[in-house]
């Protein structure tokens, strides 16, 4: 142990990092996590308490040392400390996202969106901020290797150059591969070429998140390769079956500022649009509506068919057999048509992936019908996605000598009754190329080390036809290569830089410009004409016993974000459950069955079974539990091993998304689920205050009016904050759609470290803007409201008041600071803080986090260089991205002039999909913010207790039909659980 | 006015079985010079036991300074937890030393000198067990010193306006007058511990502690003038010090916290607990050390009344505090005391109410004040309720504020029982070597209420 150590140190730090390079390298597989956690067993007790007596006068006192090696060569226009944006685009769940990269000193730190990029329009959803993290996952894979023997990229070439010989000549006969959609351009060149080389190879490309129903149904209807492309913003009525567009959609970017644009009131003459959502569970997309109705998923079929007869009353619409049913609705419908028909080519009716082929058909025809087509819903060509399922019957017909994974998660993510460990094991030799170990890894002969999006050449497709080409934001950390060189390795057998094989496909164009612009424009939408092709039949819903419900996960997608730290600790947009995915059922469902949150159930059917434990969430259908997928992973990284439920166990090929005849048995056992919201009751406080469209023109100060309270007198002079810059936030409660965008965009900009399940349990979780979500209404039916907060500065800031060193003060700027350095943590800011806004490090969450990779050198690269990190024991909070405006000032200096309104854009703001925040100089009565601020549905939360808070809030409307008299478009507020 | 007091005193002495002055300086000084009767044999092992509890409560400190405050159950939004309350808890306790001591003084109490010492020896070390906690409970204990007002080269100075700066120098004023004003009393019997001091070491110590005490006639007068004007500097002390520790709640604007009755309702709660602590430690040391005669039934008569009187105090400010919070109107006061007697921590509150104002009602029985298993009893359930006063106040207000959203359930973890317990450790540690080296009653204050001690002693007797 001595002799590994250097003789000569220059610090503590090169000590320890040389042992930490050691684990660093060694360390193929992980251990798991670790939690951080106090078991007082006798043993433990007295190492403790005989370590800490002797250890007592030694405490930890000092900071960690940190040692800066300047560049010996600097490279060009590299200004050290200022940042640098790149266009590249990022493709998550087959979606290319146009995003600008924040590089600090060749590292990227941060993900924004590109406002050029039809899909991002300047913003970017949870996932695309969080590849961050996972682009520096310690936890990735460092080299290939072949049956546990790392091994070079030439000798996998030496290998495949042999065995691809034979796969020539057989034209590819027993060759199969399996990726998930790509939207790359490149990727489908070589897929071509590929393909034509082994003509008789299998290609499969699949997606856990399946959207195939969407183009089977649209082949009802019409005969081209299809698939629809909503604008929101052209629609006044909005009809949603069971199409979560605001939330897990991946396209939800785009749709939220579509729909936030028609959502948007700021007179009283405003247009404000109408949302409709037929659903199941709650989505973001049903509690941002002004009506929601829940069905169990299999009643969703004839409940669309009654829709579909009410319309045909009025307009010619083809003839469809099935029996309708509103499910009690009869009115609701009714009124629905009605609206609709009242909008000719200003509505959009949209179907979810997870509906039947028929209600895909069903929706288009409407769309069709109501004019919308070519208004508001477009066509795009897609590519036929082969069937998994042909596969696995080759291979388990030993059909399959070598088995290629580009990518995917087979071996985790595919439904239960492919089997696919089955199809790993009988295909001769299978070769695997993953970012991180993973299920399928685990089998492969050959793993590949893949490297990630952001250290890769690439291009992508968008769908309305926008090309961009993706650009590496750093050198690859490990001995890895791209999909798309490996890709060109497989087919052309020689390898080639990812540089040159994106350059062949975009030759002779303006290379230079789409680069730095991140897209090229194009057109790629299609003229349709639907009819049906047959008769469309809906079937009777038939069903038996309880329905299940898959939802994708709102913190790892399908599964592949599964060992992000961020996400998984990023609360669940509606349950607020971090790090787990429990089983959602209705309260009264609960009460029959005697269940408590946590306890523990059985799910089985048919052979699989699934024990996890139960969660109550009100608006849930009775006869309907929601399972999240994409937890439960069984081999990955420390982060997301083994948290959650594997789902997919329960998941079949043919009902990917419900299935009924499942049965349930309670067991007694409860576990603990770590959320972040206890109390879903307002308590009938004027927190989130909210109005339909109709009381506010008749009221427009009704948000105002909410609290009575006497005038607001102050002990002592207060400060005027009249001069310079004052700087303010106004967040409209109308167009946040609780995605949680903003909570990423905070913790990537303010290196908020994650805290683990056990410490988001204790209460202690350090994201410092938070999504508060509130229920109203009935406990069956209710309403959801959702509404940020963070610090909101205020001016009479009463944590400053009881600071007792001075470490929370007021800036001219009305900026309530945090002086990490003088704060010696006595907690008391919190605690008088009314919004408790505050977080605190309990711990040192960096060096003793109960998440093993959170101190690696490399989880560091990630950090925003900007901002301090915090050592335990000090406060801290929302700074309003004091370092943004900062920078932002420099500039300006530098320029000689004043700062401009919206020239600093907080993280929170900048992430924001449905641009509801806003922050400027309040001191202008020019500047955006301060218009908001005059509107007459601004209000500041608990401003009767006189601290004048700089945030306020643009009170929350709804858009009720008057025709439907419905539970949830009544305001009164119910506690619920 | 000297006539009525010593016909009193004489007609219920208030030291029992007429002993000399010979007598008494024997039986207290006795027990500070050997090991032998009438020190009990049980003393070492309460003395091991407290010794025991006091490594746990190092242990526990160096555990929590290695890892830091998460160790507790602390979280947002409780962000104070045990050590607050118990920093509330035991300055409460160190209040009735000196109340004794001083107030009682100043209104020529005469029944005090038998309990003072005690009391004051209490109060100190209580204060001392208070002290740890606000110590120990910051972030970053390393940084500490930030809150003390010393010129320094950054040219910040702690903010004045903050209720725990305040509390900085509240508490440890109040330490070091009733450090001085314990220390003050003890000269003359140091001084007598120095004249019968029979080895060479106790000699040199009881001879530098005692100041060069010779109970001349001019000593005495400047003595006395001394211990009045710091019995005077004392009492405003024993006020202000719990008015000041209630400031750190009602200054802030927390529901349930921010409430103008607080000060004396924290004063009188404070007296409540501290005199139900001298009755759990006279009635044992009395009994212990066989000083029954001294510290007698009549004392203990006397703090039970004590007792029942802030009993009815503290009584008194939990029921208004209702009445406040509903005609204020303002609804998240309202909510909280709903909350309180009836929501998740209902059953503490139920603790509070019950120990602190029902069980004393039984000292409205002579009977009962006289009957030392319940005076004992009733003093422990007293001082749980007290806790539990703090407890309720601290975790409720926190765990259900303005913002529903962000409400918790505060949960302690092992750590900060341990530190509780501890403390008990740094107390009992302290008070078992007080018990054992220092006279424990004020023998030259007792010697000087015997009746014999009375110029008129003889001539009043004739008279009888």
């Amino acid at each position: 142990m001595k002799k590994e150590k250097p003789t000569f140190w220059r610090s503590f730090n090169h000590l320890e990092n040389n042992q930490e390079y050691q684990n660093f390298l060694t360390q193929e597989f992980p251990q798991g996590a670790e939690q951080l956690s106090d078991p007082v067993t006798r043993r433990n007790f007295m190492k403790i308490m005989s370590a800490s007596a002797a250890l007592a006068g030694l405490t930890a006192c000092r900071m960690p040392k940190e040692t800066i090696v300047p560049f010996v060569h600097a490279p060009e226009k590299m200004i050290p400390g200022t940042p640098k944006y790149y266009a590249t685009v990022l493709s998550i769940g087959g979606l290319a996202k146009g995003v600008l990269v924040e590089n600090h000193d060749g590292r990227p730190t941060m993900i924004q969106g590109n406002d050029k990029h039809p899909s991002s329009l300047g913003a970017v959803n949870e996932f695309d901020q969080a590849s961050i993290l996972s682009l520096y996952d310690p936890e990735r894979l460092k080299i290939s290797s072949h049956n546990g023997a790392p091994q070079t990229w030439s000798q996998f070439e030496t290998y495949w150059r042999e065995k691809s010989a034979t796969f020539v000549k057989t034209k590819g006969e027993g060759l199969a591969v399996i990726t998930n959609s790509n939207p790359s351009i490149t990727f489908a060149r070589l897929q071509k070429d590929f393909v034509s080389k082994f003509p008789k190879a299998t290609w499969v490309s699949y997606d856990a998140l399946d959207t195939s129903n969407i183009q089977e149904g649209l082949k009802l209807i019409q005969s081209k390769n299809i698939t629809p492309f909503y604008q929101f913003d052209k629609a006044q009525v909005v009809v949603s079956f069971g199409h979560d567009f605001l939330g897990t959609d991946s396209d939800s970017t785009r749709h939220q500022k579509g729909f936030s644009k028609r959502r948007r009131v700021r007179d009283k003459e405003d247009a404000m649009n109408r949302l409709y959502a037929v659903e199941s569970s709650f989505t973001l997309t049903g509690s941002n509506a002004d009506h929601r109705i829940k069905l169990n998923p299999s009643e969703m079929d004839s409940f669309v068919l009654a829709v579909y007869q009410e319309v045909a009353k009025h307009v010619s619409l083809p003839k469809v057999g099935g029996t309708p049913n509103a499910h009690g609705h009869d009115s609701w419908v009714k009124a629905l048509a009605k609206d609709l028909l009242a909008h000719h080519k200003n509505s959009v009716i949209s179907a979810g992936k997870a509906s039947s082929p028929q209600v895909h058909a069903l929706v288009h025809l409407l769309n069709q019908a109501l004019g919308n087509v070519g208004q508001s819903v477009f066509y795009t060509p897609t590519s036929n996605t082969d069937n998994l399922s042909s596969l696995v019957e080759k291979a388990k017909n030993n059909q399959i000598k070598t088995l290629i994974v580009l990518g995917a998660n087979p071996a985790y993510d595919t439904a239960f009754d492919l089997s696919f460990a089955d199809v790993m094991s009988k295909s001769g030799e299978v070769i695997v190329a993953a970012i991180a170990e993973n299920e399928t890894t685990q089998k492969a002969n050959w793993i590949l080390a893949q490297s990630h999006a952001l250290e890769s050449w690439s291009d992508a497709l968008f769908q309305d036809g926008t090309q961009s080409i993706a650009q590496p934001m750093i050198r690859p950390l490990f001995d890895t290569q791209s999909d798309i060189e490996i890709l060109n390795l497989l087919t052309n057998l020689s390898p080639k830089q990812g540089y040159e094989i994106v350059r062949d496909t975009w030759k002779g164009q303006n290379w230079n410009q789409i680069l730095h612009d991140g897209l090229k424009n194009g057109s790629s939408f299609v003229s349709v004409a639907f009819s049906p092709k047959g008769s469309i039949q809906i079937e009777e819903s038939k069903h038996a016993g309880l329905e299940i419900e898959f939802i994708p996960s709102a913190s790892t997608l399908d599964g592949q974000f599964a060992n992000n730290g961020w996400l998984q600790e990023m609360p669940h947009p509606i349950t607020k459950i971090s790090w787990d995915n429990p089983a959602w059922i209705s309260p009264s469902f609960a009460k029959k069955n005697n269940l408590k949150n946590g306890q523990m159930i059985t799910l089985s059917k048919e052979g699989r079974s699934l024990t996890l434990p139960v969660w109550i969430v009100p608006g849930q259908p009775n006869n309907t539990i929601t399972l999240e997928l994409g937890f439960g992973r069984s081999v990955c990284g420390s982060i997301g091993k083994d948290v959650g439920f594997n789902t997919y166990q329960l998941r079949s090929h043919k009902h990917p998304y419900a299935e009924s005849g499942f049965e349930m048995k309670a067991s007694s056992e409860v576990v603990t689920l770590a959320n972040t919201q206890d109390h879903g009751s307002m308590e009938d406080r004027p927190l989130v205050r909210m109005a339909t469209l109709e009381a506010f023109r008749k009221n427009p100060a009704f948000a105002k009016e909410a609290v009575e309270h006497p005038p607001l007198k102050s002990l002592w002079k207060e400060h005027p904050y009249t001069e310079g810059y004052q700087w303010g936030m106004s967040i409209d409660l109308n167009t946040c759609t609780g995605c949680n965008s903003c909570l990423i965009a905070c913790q990537t900009e303010n290196n908020i470290p994650i805290v683990g399940k056990e410490q988001v349990n204790k209460g202690r979780e350090m994201h410092w803007i938070r999504m508060d979500r509130y229920f109203s209404g009935s406990e069956e039916d209710p309403m959801i409201v959702f509404q940020p907060v963070a610090c909101v500065h205020c001016e009479n800031a009463p944590c400053e008041q009881v600071c007792p060193v001075n470490a929370t003060v007021h800036d001219e700027e009305g900026l309530n600071t945090m002086i990490y350095n003088r704060c010696i943590g006595t907690r008391y800011c919190s605690n008088n803080c009314p919004y408790k806004v505050r977080r605190f490090n309990f711990f040192n969450y960096i060096k003793e986090s109960p998440i093993p990779t959170s101190k690696s050198k490399l989880v560091q690269m990630s950090n925003n260089p900007d901002v301090t990190i915090r050592f335990r024991g000090v406060m801290e909070k929302c700074t309003y991205c004091t370092q943004r405006i900062e920078e932002v000032r420099s500039h300006a200096k530098l320029e000689n002039r004043a700062i401009k309104d919206g020239e600093i854009k907080t993280a929170c703001q900048s992430a924001c999909p449905s641009d509801c925040i806003v922050f400027g100089n309040i001191n202008d009565p020019e500047s955006e913010v301060s218009k908001l601020k005059k509107l007459e549905q601004d209000y500041a939360m608990l401003a009767e207790i006189n601290i004048k808070p700089r945030t306020t809030y643009l009170a929350k409307l709804r858009n009720p039909n008057p025709e439907i008299e419905d539970h949830s478009s009544s305001s009164n507020h119910h506690g619920s659980h | 006015m000297s006539q009525i007091s010593v016909k009193k005193a004489v007609e219920t002495p208030l030291i029992e079985g007429n002993p000399t002055f010979g007598s008494i300086t024997e039986k207290i000084s006795q027990i500070t010079e050997t090991w032998k009767v009438p020190n009990p044999p049980v003393w070492l092992l309460g003395f091991g036991a407290a010794l025991s509890l006091l490594m746990l409560l190092g242990g526990s400190i160096g555990y929590l300074f290695w890892r830091g405050i998460g160790v507790w159950g602390v979280q947002i939004p409780n962000a104070w937890g045990w050590a607050i309350i118990n920093f509330v808890w035991w300055v409460g306790i160190g209040h009735a030393g000196t109340l004794i001591s001083a107030i009682l003084f100043l209104f020529r109490q005469k029944w005090r000198t038998s309990i003072n010492r005690a009391a004051e020896a209490m109060t100190i070390f209580a204060v001392m067990c208070a002290l740890v906690f606000p110590t120990i409970h910051v972030g970053r204990v390393w940084a500490i010193y930030f809150t003390l007002p010393f010129p320094n080269q950054m040219g910040m100075w702690p903010n004045f306006r903050s209720p725990l700066l305040w509390d900085v120098f509240a508490v440890s004023t109040y330490f070091t007058v009733s450090l001085l004003f314990w220390y003050v009393g003890l000269i003359p019997d140091l001084a007598i511990l120095r004249d019968r001091a029979k080895t060479k070491a106790r000699k040199i110590v009881t001879g530098i502690l005692s100041l060069g005490w010779r109970g001349g006639n001019r000593q005495w007068q400047h003595y006395e003038k001394a211990y009045l004007i710091l019995a005077g500097v004392a009492t405003p002390l024993v006020l202000s010090v719990h008015s000041v520790v209630s400031f750190d709640f009602a200054v802030s604007q927390l529901p349930g916290w921010h409430t103008t009755i607080f000060p004396p309702y924290f004063v009188a709660g404070a007296i409540f607990s501290g005199f139900a602590m001298v009755l759990t430690l006279m009635i044992v040391v009395r009994k212990a050390y066989g000083i029954e005669h001294i510290i007698t039934m009549n004392h203990l008569d006397k703090i039970c009344k004590v007792l029942l009187a802030t009993g009815l105090m503290v009584g008194y400010a939990y029921t208004i505090e209702y009445f406040t919070a509903w005609y204020s109107g303002n609804p998240y006061e309202s909510f909280i005391f709903k909350a309180r007697a009836g929501g998740q921590y209902a059953w503490a509150y139920w603790i509070m109410f019950c120990c602190n104002v029902f069980v004393p009602q039984v000292f409205w029985s002579k009977k009962m004040r006289s009957n030392i298993a319940v005076m004992f009893i009733v003093s422990i359930l007293v001082n749980i309720g007290m806790w539990f006063e703090r407890f309720v106040i601290v975790v409720t207000s926190l765990a259900q504020d303005y913002l529903p959203s962000s409400w918790d359930y505060f949960t302690p973890t092992f750590w900060d029982v341990s530190i509780y317990l501890g403390t008990f450790g740094l107390f009992f540690t302290f008070f078992m070597l007080f018990l054992k080296f220092v006279p424990m009653v004020a023998v030259s204050e007792v010697k000087a209420i015997l009746p014999q001690a009375d110029p008129h002693h003889h001539e009043g007797n004739h008279h009888e």
